[in-house]
């Protein structure tokens, strides 16, 4: 069953986990947007809002003693599309609803991004720091 | 000849240790025998592959790492399997042996204050800028090291054969 498109108007979230952000250094990995196999999961911020989303973040993904989600990168939609069709080799991205039953604002990007391509996309993102976590 | 006292006569056939390095001027500068304390040197280095097992930054990586790369490196070593949601695995020695192979291959990053990272696969990534600010990023494989290099548009992966190659090409971009 092929599954609905986000609207290039939205803006989605990506979780960033602590092994991926040298908060210190101010330096941020490809891992953020790279993925291995598996589609990219990002979330919708017209479902749910930020702190919502903090919140099943933290609870979902902080499965490490020490390593938690220190913040999460919004982008536009239409922009991280924009960005994958400039870059070389050009890419056409997609992000498709794929609600969870614990994040109803779950959507994933199902083509394989490189390393390249997840440092452009990095640079644009707007980053959210989490105060909660006291970084 | 009395025997009681021939012991006491010079033997001709005794060898002196001048005679000995007239003898053999050759063996006795080849197989010079090692003094203990250079012994319990020797000993020393060859317990490092042990505390590699046990995941430990070398001094050199640490040196070049600084504080803050120890102190991330160390919450890697303690992030169990699945440590994102349902992926991301457990950090991996071989991977941390290839980096520090890398790493001592290229002291001078030191300067660029490089980031480590750990990915869902569980090796080791380092991230830095170079003299003109463009990114590198490396992630290190038990096989391959894949690399991102902004400055040269080069977006792929080396074999562990080639890495001497590639240290070799950032130390320009460093320089």
């Amino acid at each position: 069953m092929s599954r609905q498109e986000v609207s290039s108007e939205e803006n989605i979230v990506r979780a960033i986990h602590s092994a991926w952000w040298d908060i210190q250094e101010n330096r941020k990995n490809a891992s953020i947007f790279k993925n291995r196999n598996d589609d990219i999961s990002v979330s919708r911020l017209s479902i749910l809002s930020l702190a919502e989303l903090f919140q099943i973040f933290h609870e979902e993904l902080d499965t490490s003693p020490n390593g938690v989600i220190v913040g999460a990168g919004e982008i536009n939609v239409g922009r991280l599309k924009e960005i994958a069709e400039n870059y070389s080799p050009s890419l056409q991205l997609s992000v498709e609803e794929a609600p969870l039953p614990k994040n109803s604002a779950h959507a994933e990007i199902p083509q394989k991004v490189s390393r390249g391509l997840a440092n452009s996309i990095i640079r644009e993102l707007k980053f959210h720091v989490d105060t909660e976590v006291g970084t | 000849m009395n025997l009681q006292t021939s012991f006491l006569q010079p033997n001709p056939f005794r060898l002196t240790t001048s005679s000995y390095e007239d003898v053999f001027p050759r063996k006795r500068s080849r197989y010079t025998p090692i003094p203990s304390q250079q012994r319990i040197f020797l000993m020393a280095q060859s317990v490092e592959p042990k505390q590699k097992e046990n995941l430990s930054l070398s001094s050199d990586a640490i040196k070049i790492l600084g504080e803050n790369g120890k102190r991330r490196f160390n919450e890697f070593k303690l992030y169990p399997d699945c440590w994102f949601g349902g992926g991301g695995n457990k950090i991996s020695k071989y991977s941390v042996e290839v980096f520090e192979r890398f790493i001592k291959k290229l002291p001078e990053l030191k300067k660029f204050h490089p980031s480590i990272f750990l990915t869902l696969d569980g090796n080791i990534s380092l991230g830095f800028e170079d003299k003109n600010h463009k990114s590198i990023e490396i992630e290190f494989y038990s096989g391959k090291v894949e690399y991102f290099i902004e400055s040269l548009d080069e977006d792929t992966s080396v074999g562990l054969a080639d890495t001497f190659a590639l240290a070799k090409k950032i130390k320009k971009l460093l320089q």
